[in-house]
């Protein structure tokens, strides 16, 4: 969706407006959109006619201040409110539909500000655009996004490198640098899904990280039995199993923070990340509580098989409880992970590693694994995630405790 | 979610509701609304309509804030008015057009139909023709109007307009395809065992964040 019908406006010109009054009618597809001011004025000049078809950022009207005209605004450095139409950055259906009606008060004469409506701000902050180095064809000096594509290298020059040489012009005046400018990249959807997702993490979740080691010698010859016997069970199922018993016994961990409480999770559902070439997946083990470690290893062998060859529904990678992001192929000693929102702890499963420990006095060979979790603290506390990894590190150093 | 059955209404007294309703939420003294209901014989205009798509000009029209161009109401046919805060859903209008959309394709699937979406072409469709009709508002991220559903074949109404301002556009309804005697309330009934479902799958509340897949 790059443009769309304007329908007509609501309020006339010398109208005065306040903010959320719906100002004018837009329509896309089957839906009309009622636009409202984002600030207080009086309409001064409308541009967009009935009917016409109006492309993403331009300039539809302007708000200013009583009294004042809109040539004097327009032409002076005290920037009018302008009213943009719904700007996106949308192309599929399904992707949003980003309406922004506009959006500055008056501003104060003596304040240098670029005026650009939310859409080409952001546009421009993705090209690497400095908005103060661009003179916009827009009323009053507005920066439009058609006004992005015709420039090619808004920013001074990057730092250069010993004995490298710049590959972008000389800017011409006395614009001060502001930071080196590399090739722009843009995110896959699934780049921008997981950054999306740890953002929000990061930002609304207080972490709280704990490590315990297990030692799982016993849990490697155990596995090497069933194997014999015609079962496949990795390192990766006994402890999504563990996982499983010990979440049954501290349910706070299989949960989610809400408003004021926290909602516990009836069922354990595992999310399983699974790396791929240009991400991770996060597909979905149901009904884990359920299910024995031979279900379980079908079961999650199945998912991952799926997660790599790009064949998960949409409903194989949502409602997750707990996950385990499993690192074990890499030869790290210990890592911590971003717990996936709403979710209320992730587990990091490191590689096994050889090491020698004292059993009863004596030293011996043995093969470790570190487990890093990290919890919302917001729901629990140390202690009680401490438990759970003691009881995880049981449940692993026991294995036998997993087929019972 | 709060579900009103209002009946067989007027336009007019259908979108004082609305507008009551849509002040209510924006204002959160009121929960989410799905208005079900028939409308009197009556012909409405969307907002990018044109009068040529009116065959008999004798004919009044209300002209209304919906999305499309013309289309008609009578008993007989299921309205539904979902009023849905896209704001707390990630405010993208097309998706909630697609959502309409493949709520009615899941309504008369319970009936055995099978009916698709055509591109450019906002609505439901058989091999038969139209079936379904939507037409959106939305006003501060709060959704109004919504679809139709021909239920009984009484579909006189329609030889007057151009439906959706599609010229000789083909119609059908539920009973047409089934050949059963469906009513009205059967299939209200359809739309509610679903409408939850499909509201929360395509348009999930942003406290629920997912990692949706895929490049």
């Amino acid at each position: 969706m790059t443009e769309g019908i304007f329908i007509g406006w609501k309020k006339s010109p010398g109208e005065t407006v306040a903010r959320g009054d719906i100002l004018a009618e837009v329509e896309t597809d089957k839906a009309n959109m009622e636009l409202e001011a984002f600030a207080d004025g009086t309409l001064l000049e409308t541009y967009a006619k009935p009917g016409e078809s109006i492309t993403v950022g331009k300039v539809i009207g302007i708000i200013g201040n009583v009294g004042e005209t809109p040539q004097k605004v327009i032409s002076g450095s005290d920037l009018p409110s302008a009213v943009s139409q719904p700007e996106t950055v949308a192309h599929s259906p399904y992707e949003p539909f980003v309406a922004e009606t506009a959006v500055y008060g008056s501003l104060p004469a003596n304040r240098q500000i670029t005026a650009a409506a939310p859409a080409v701000r952001k546009r421009a902050l993705e090209m690497g655009i400095d908005l103060g180095t661009i003179r916009g064809s827009g009323p009053g000096g507005r920066i439009l996004l058609s006004d992005l594509d015709m420039t090619d290298h808004p920013l001074p020059p990057p730092m250069k490198m010993p004995g490298e040489k710049a590959n972008i012009p000389e800017q011409q005046g006395d614009t001060p640098a502001i930071a080196p400018v590399g090739n722009f990249t843009p995110f896959s959807k699934m780049r921008s899904a997981i950054a999306r997702i740890v953002e929000l993490s990061w930002r609304t979740i207080p972490h709280v990280y704990l490590s315990i080691e297990a030692d799982v010698t016993e849990a490697g010859e155990f596995s090497r039995e069933l194997k014999d016997r015609g079962l496949i069970v990795t390192m990766n199922d006994l402890v999504l199993k563990a996982v499983t018993l010990a979440l049954i016994k501290f349910p706070l961990l299989n949960s989610s923070f809400r408003e004021g409480g926290v909602m516990i999770f009836p069922d354990i559902n595992l999310g399983i990340a699974v790396s791929l070439d240009d991400g991770l997946l996060v597909p979905v083990l149901k009904g884990c509580n359920n299910l024995s470690l031979r279900d379980i290893s079908v079961a999650s062998h199945d998912l991952i098989t799926r997660a790599r060859s790009g064949d998960l529904s949409a409903a194989d990678m949502t409602g997750g409880t707990f996950t385990v992001s499993n690192l074990g192929m890499y030869e790290l000693s210990a890592f911590s992970a971003v717990i996936l929102p709403p979710q209320a702890a992730i587990l990091a499963v490191a590689a096994v590693r050889q090491k020698i420990v004292m059993k009863n006095g004596v030293v011996s060979p043995s093969r470790v694994v570190t487990l890093t979790l990290s919890v919302d603290h917001r729901i629990l506390d140390g202690v009680y995630a401490s438990r759970f990894l003691m009881e995880l590190k049981r449940l692993l150093e026991n294995p036998v405790n997993l087929i019972m | 979610m709060q579900v009103k059955d209002i009946g067989l209404t007027d336009l007019h007294t259908a979108f004082q509701l609305q507008e009551r309703l849509v002040d209510e939420i924006a204002r959160q003294d009121t929960d989410e609304t799905l208005l079900l209901l028939e409308h009197y014989p009556v012909y409405t205009m969307g907002s990018s309509g044109e009068m040529k798509n009116l065959l008999d000009p004798s004919i009044p029209v209300v002209l209304t804030n919906r999305g499309g161009d013309i289309t008609f109401h009578a008993p007989g046919q299921l309205v539904g008015y979902p009023l849905i805060n896209l704001s707390n859903r990630g405010h993208d209008l097309h998706r909630y057009l697609r959502c309409l959309e493949e709520l009615l394709i899941r309504t008369v699937q319970i009936f055995g139909v099978d009916a698709h979406r055509v591109d450019g072409r906002t609505g439901i469709w058989t091999d038969r023709g139209k079936l379904g009709f939507i037409g959106v508002g939305v006003r501060h991220w709060i959704t109004m109007h919504g679809f139709s559903l021909n239920v009984t074949e009484n579909l006189a109404g329609f030889s007057h307009i151009n439906p959706c301002g599609i010229t000789s556009c083909p119609l059908t309804s539920l009973v047409s395809e089934t050949g059963k005697a469906l009513t009205v309330d059967e299939v209200k009934s359809a739309v509610l065992s679903i409408f939850d479902t499909v509201l929360d799958e395509m348009l999930p509340r942003s406290n629920t964040i997912r990692l949706r897949g895929t490049t």
